[in-house]
């Protein structure tokens, strides 16, 4: 029901074109730089220049300023992609679920103000009914988009509407969409329509105008968005690659800007780094002297800073170099030939050395960042940095530790999240959702009510039998004097058909509460075989 | 452009109302009355009368005069209802042939919407004759609590009287139509409606551009000024009897003229504070001497005989406004509908309850009507300017294995709605199932009302659970329901109009409900088996991507060629399990699946 919900509606920048290449371009002969080439790379019809800023780490302005570069080489053209328009049309085989999915909601905002794009067959507009073609085109337009939308969407109203403006936005669609309008008409197909369509938009109003209803709603709305982008930030492979791409780029950039200055290598006297990213941009701390020997145990968890400096001190310099540095290195032993031959080892190895040292550099700026983002409690993003430092310093056992937790950390949070929605579900008595809600939570983290409530609502959505049964169990095991966990296993006994157990689970939570008429009440129906 | 009356068919009187232009008017009857008695009688010559001149001879022929049969309506002959009907009714009420209620006048007996329909036959012929052409459509109102069985009855009432009924539309909302047509109003206002023999109480909200949307309503179908004059009557009688030892109930014509005094000291007492109840020769002793009835009734004895008829009202509109989720100061007004609303100690309770002074805007007696005939007028008209949601005023649902009832509908869902859902079957083998269509608010099946059944046959022989038969519930802006059920393999389908009146006796009911236990559903969700299928969907298209790069690989070795037929027959077996809708071996074959992939994914790795 949620399905358009996990979109973004980014905010629509001044300026925020929307780039396009232009085929059959040359690309290698032109005068392009990396940074060029990295941009050009995220063009890909679909992506506006904030869009591209975002996902890149690259400035703004810096991403304005690349395009208009290249639209002035002719490699681009710019569609001007206006507030509303955040999403062009594309052909599909460009789109990854991701991004469909990103791209859900504004692309119907395009569509219902251009009914020319339509969803629907432009056959069913020629169905002769009693009904003017352009509220047929209208009716079509919100059934075919009926499932995407959420309560607001439906409406028409923005999430921040008070309770007048959606009365009145629902009385508006009302008027086209009840059935009574069309009184003793020809509807023919658009009969059953306006009804689906005149039944969803009163539940929207009706959980909209309440305010309990709506604040619930609400949440469960943000806590699925966030979870959802969540999710997807955690698992985004693609924007890791891309990522990686780009830092590799910056790698390769420095290295080779380094190779022009005399004294390679050298940190501080590196020129500053090309791109900036977007993020903001905490300054490298000082390296500080090896005062730990490098090797130590990992370092509690309760002390951020000292991590955060232990880390900074074994990429700086004070931990051997990496594996992979080494062994591209050309082995010493070999004796070269002629002096021309030494002269270029000699210049691969300083190139390689300078590669090295930007390279540590760059993990170092994510290491920083993945620290900050941590500071700042948003765990998907430290996460994504500290993978990116690692997939360049791929041997640091602190490093890779340290990844590991934060992403045990960050799967914590989520369940977190899903464990409200869970609740919100459970609520709402959309068991099934629940059930699922709670399995993803308890992936995450466990607790014994977590399983009990898993079960209980596998039960209540007539869910998997087996899978209620153990996870009733699980929550007994956990918690062996809680009454209400064993009521929920003998439930889950009996609709598996386990009356033997069933019963024996009800004399236990009937121990446990002898006082509790109710369960008497339920043990000798049991007992009698009436389940 | 072709008319429309609107009809209140009360338990003591009816209205009948039309729009003139933008004007709704009353119509007067013959004798000048806007409001005709809901009363049909037939005379010892076999002549039928309705309205005032059968009301007028109900004490000389008080056997053959019925009153109030809206309170039979749609209604079972062992329900409560009609028992207590039966105790307290001048006319004969006797059982029908399926367990419905039959009135007995003179030597012919009437189905229930037969006499009302009398009723409605008159109110007819009264608009014909102020309008002078024959009239055909109508809107008819009926109590908000009113269920499905007693809504159709009424509508076969209107078709009995030759009327097209439009539209069946609930009586307080018809008032809030009155109330808030033509006026620019927004504003969330409680309808109070206690009429002759039923009570209701809607929240309704009217918006600025025509919408009325009811938000909650609730009653009680056997609550009305009826119960007032009993009230009257009881004390009437028992203070006779502890004079006299003479029981009057035992003499139909007195127990008339008592209705008839008690109603009138009733609406005296609402404008003054006492009133004599006069009786000369209520009965004979049989010694040929009579008996007269003479006594003083004040408006505080009235008040305390009736008090808990008032409370109960009160308690009542509580529920409703409950329902509708608003707190009493939110309700910006309040309209009394209905004649008993002119009882001081009614207003007083209702104002004390919502803390404000009723709106007196309305005629009590008359809004109704006109309310019937605006929804008409809009309905046909191509201008529209209002447009009105009501609510299903009960839960309506099928009863499932071991008598639960399975709600699909809850109370107070905007109509039209629809809702669906999925059961499966309960028994091994099973190749018919039952469903029973129920209304009311209990968990349990058997305290709600069956509107109707059928059997679904044709299911396949399998294992229960293994057969799923999705229900549709349907409530059309009528407030009439319908349902189909479909078994979602063979697309075997059945479906019911639900048609009431035929009712049923509570034995036949339980006969019923005992037997169709054999027949029974059970409710289950099809998500599990959406999920697991679109999961192994997905890796069998991903595999079967796979295949040609893993013949080029390895499809010349023995262990490749393995591996590949491994790999179709896990394919196969998925597909089947898919096709077997069988969630549980999907999920087995998912498993499989993946294990699949994962070696392909290392094949194609190293290759």
């Amino acid at each position: 029901m949620l399905r358009g919900t996990n979109c973004i509606n980014r905010v629509a920048l001044a300026e925020n074109r929307l780039p396009r290449l232009v085929e059959g371009i040359d690309l290698k002969a032109l005068p392009l730089g990396p940074a060029d080439a990295f941009v050009l790379s995220c063009i890909d019809g679909i992506s506006t220049e904030a869009d591209i800023a975002s996902a890149s780490g690259i400035g703004l302005d810096h991403v304005q300023a690349t395009i208009s570069r290249l639209i002035g080489l002719g490699v681009l053209i710019v569609a001007a992609a206006p507030e509303q328009v955040k999403r062009a049309p594309r052909p599909r085989s460009n789109s990854n679920s991701g991004q469909f999915a990103m791209g859900a909601v504004s692309e119907w905002v395009v569509r219902i103000e251009h009914p020319g794009a339509a969803l629907y067959d432009e056959r069913e507009l020629e169905e002769a009914v009693d009904i003017e073609p352009a509220r047929k085109r209208r009716i079509l337009d919100m059934y075919y988009r009926l499932d995407a939308l959420n309560n607001y969407e439906i409406l028409g109203v923005p999430t921040s509407a008070d309770r007048r403006a959606i009365k009145a936005a629902y009385h508006e669609i009302i008027n086209v969409v009840h059935p009574d309008r069309y009184y003793g008409k020809n509807l023919g197909s658009f009969k059953s329509k306006l009804e689906r369509l005149f039944q969803r938009v009163t539940d929207a109003q009706d959980t909209l105008t309440r305010a309990d209803a709506r604040a619930d709603y609400d949440a469960y709305l943000n806590a699925g968005k966030s979870t959802q982008d969540l999710e997807r930030q955690l698992n985004d492979e693609e924007a890791y690659a891309r990522e990686l791409d780009a830092v590799r780029a910056r790698i390769e950039a420095e290295a080779q800007r380094a190779a022009n200055t005399p004294v390679p290598g050298h940190v501080s006297s590196a020129p500053p780094v090309a791109e900036t990213p977007r993020a903001p941009q905490t300054p490298t701390p000082p390296v500080l002297p090896a005062s730990a020997p490098p090797g130590r145990p990992p370092p509690s968890k309760a002390d951020a800073d000292a991590r955060r400096r232990a880390l900074a001190r074994k990429l700086g310099f004070s931990s051997p170099p990496p594996a992979e540095a080494r062994a591209s290195a050309p082995p010493a032993t070999i004796d070269p030939t002629s002096a021309r031959e030494r002269a270029t080892l000699d210049l691969k190895r300083r190139y390689e050395l300078r590669m090295l040292d930007a390279r540590r550099r760059q993990a170092q700026e994510y290491v920083t960042r993945a620290e900050a983002s941590v500071a700042d409690k948003r765990l998907v993003e430290a996460v994504n940095a500290l993978r990116i430092a690692v997939s360049l310093i791929p041997d640091d056992p602190v490093l890779r530790q340290r990844l590991e937790d934060l992403q045990a950390e960050a799967s914590r949070e989520l369940a977190d999240r899903y464990l409200e929605q869970a609740e919100y579900e459970e609520r709402e008595h959309h068991f099934t959702e629940a059930a699922r809600s709670y399995a993803r939570a308890i992936a995450g983290k466990a607790t014994p009510r977590m399983h009990e409530r898993l079960a209980f609502c596998l039960l209540s959505a007539q869910g998997d039998v087996k899978q209620a049964v153990e996870h009733a169990r699980k929550a007994v095991i956990l918690t062996p004097n809680d009454v209400k966990f064993r009521v929920t296993l003998a439930r889950a006994y009996i609709a598996a058909g386990m009356k033997e157990s069933a019963i024996g689970e009800l004399e236990r939570a009937s121990a446990l509460a002898p006082t509790d008429d109710t369960l008497k009440e339920h043990l000798r129906r049991a007992r009698r075989g009436e389940f | 452009m072709e008319r429309v009356i609107g009809i209140d068919l009360g338990t003591t009187n009816s209205c009948v109302s039309i729009l003139e232009g933008d004007q709704p008017v009353v119509i007067p009857n013959r004798g000048g009355y806007k409001t005709t008695p809901s009363v049909v009688a037939v005379t010892e010559a076999g002549k039928r009368l309705v309205g005032h001149i059968a009301k007028r001879q109900a004490i000389t022929n008080a056997e053959n005069t019925v009153y109030a049969a809206k309170r039979l309506i749609g209604r079972k002959w062992n329900s409560p209802q009609v028992k207590n009907a039966i105790l307290t009714s001048s006319y004969s009420i006797i059982e029908g042939p399926h367990g419905d209620v039959r009135i007995k006048l003179r030597d012919k007996t009437y189905s229930v919407p037969e006499v009302s329909s009398m009723v409605l036959q008159e109110m007819k012929i009264i608009a014909e004759d102020y309008l002078g052409e024959p009239v055909k459509k109508a809107v008819i109102t009926v109590p908000a609590y009113f269920n499905d069985n007693q809504r159709q009855a009424t509508k076969d009432a209107g078709a009995i009287a030759g009327l097209d009924v439009i539209r069946i539309i609930n009586e307080p909302t018809a008032a809030s139509l009155a109330y808030g047509y033509g006026k620019d109003f927004d504003r969330t206002v409680a309808v109070y409606d206690l009429g002759g023999g039923t009570f209701d109480v809607s929240i309704l909200e009217i918006g600025a551009s025509g919408v009325f949307k009811v938000i909650s309503t609730t009653g009680d179908t056997f609550l009305g000024g009826e119960d007032f004059d009993a009230r009257i009557i009881d004390w009437l009688v028992n203070g006779f009897q502890q004079e006299h030892t003479i029981d009057l109930r035992q003499d139909r014509m007195a127990l008339q003229r008592l209705r008839d005094a008690a109603e009138k000291a009733k609406c005296e007492l609402s404008s003054v504070k006492e009133t004599e109840i006069n009786l000369p020769f209520i009965i004979s002793t049989g010694r040929n001497e009579a008996l007269h009835l003479q006594r003083t009734l004040t408006r505080d004895t009235l008040e305390k005989l009736t008090d808990d008829l008032v409370e109960r009202t009160v308690e009542i509109c509580r529920q409703a406004l409950e329902d509708a989720r608003l707190h009493v100061d939110e309700i910006e007004d309040v309209i009394l509908v209905g004649g008993m609303t002119r009882m001081p100690a009614v207003q007083a309770a209702v104002a004390e309850f919502f803390g404000r002074e009723p709106n007196r805007s309305v005629h009590p007696d008359e809004v109704v009507a006109v309310g019937a005939a605006i929804q008409g007028a809009a309905l046909i008209q191509d201008r529209h300017d209002m447009i009105l949601l009501d609510v299903t005023p009960h839960a309506l649902g099928i009863m499932t294995f071991g008598s639960n009832f399975e709600e699909l509908i809850p109370q107070n869902t905007t109509v039209p709605t629809s809702r669906t859902k999925t059961f499966t079957t309960s028994r091994d083998d099973q190749t018919a199932v039952k469903i029973l269509v129920m209304q009311g608010e209990s968990k349990r099946a058997t305290d709600n009302e069956l509107l109707g059944e059928f059997i679904l046959t044709g299911l396949r022989r399998a294992p229960k659970g293994h057969v799923e038969i999705e229900v549709a519930f349907e409530i059309n802006t009528d407030g009439i329901v319908s349902v189909h059920a479909k078994d979602l393999e063979t697309g075997q389908a059945q479906s019911i109009q639900v048609t009431a009146t035929s009712g049923l006796t509570a034995d036949e009911i339980k006969n019923m409900m005992a037997t169709a236990q054999d027949y029974l559903v059970e409710r289950r969700s099809d998500e599990q088996f959406e999920g697991a299928k679109q999961e192994a969907e997905t890796l069998m298209a991903e595999i079967e991507r796979m295949f040609p790069e893993i013949e080029r690989v390895v499809g010349t070795a023995d262990f490749g060629r393995d591996a590949i037929n491994k790999a179709r027959s896990t394919l196969e077996k998925a597909r089947a399990a898919i096709t077997a809708k069988d969630t549980q071996a999907v999920k087995q074959q998912v498993e499989q699946l993946q294990r699949t992939q994962r070696m392909f994914k290392g094949v194609v790795a190293r290759g």
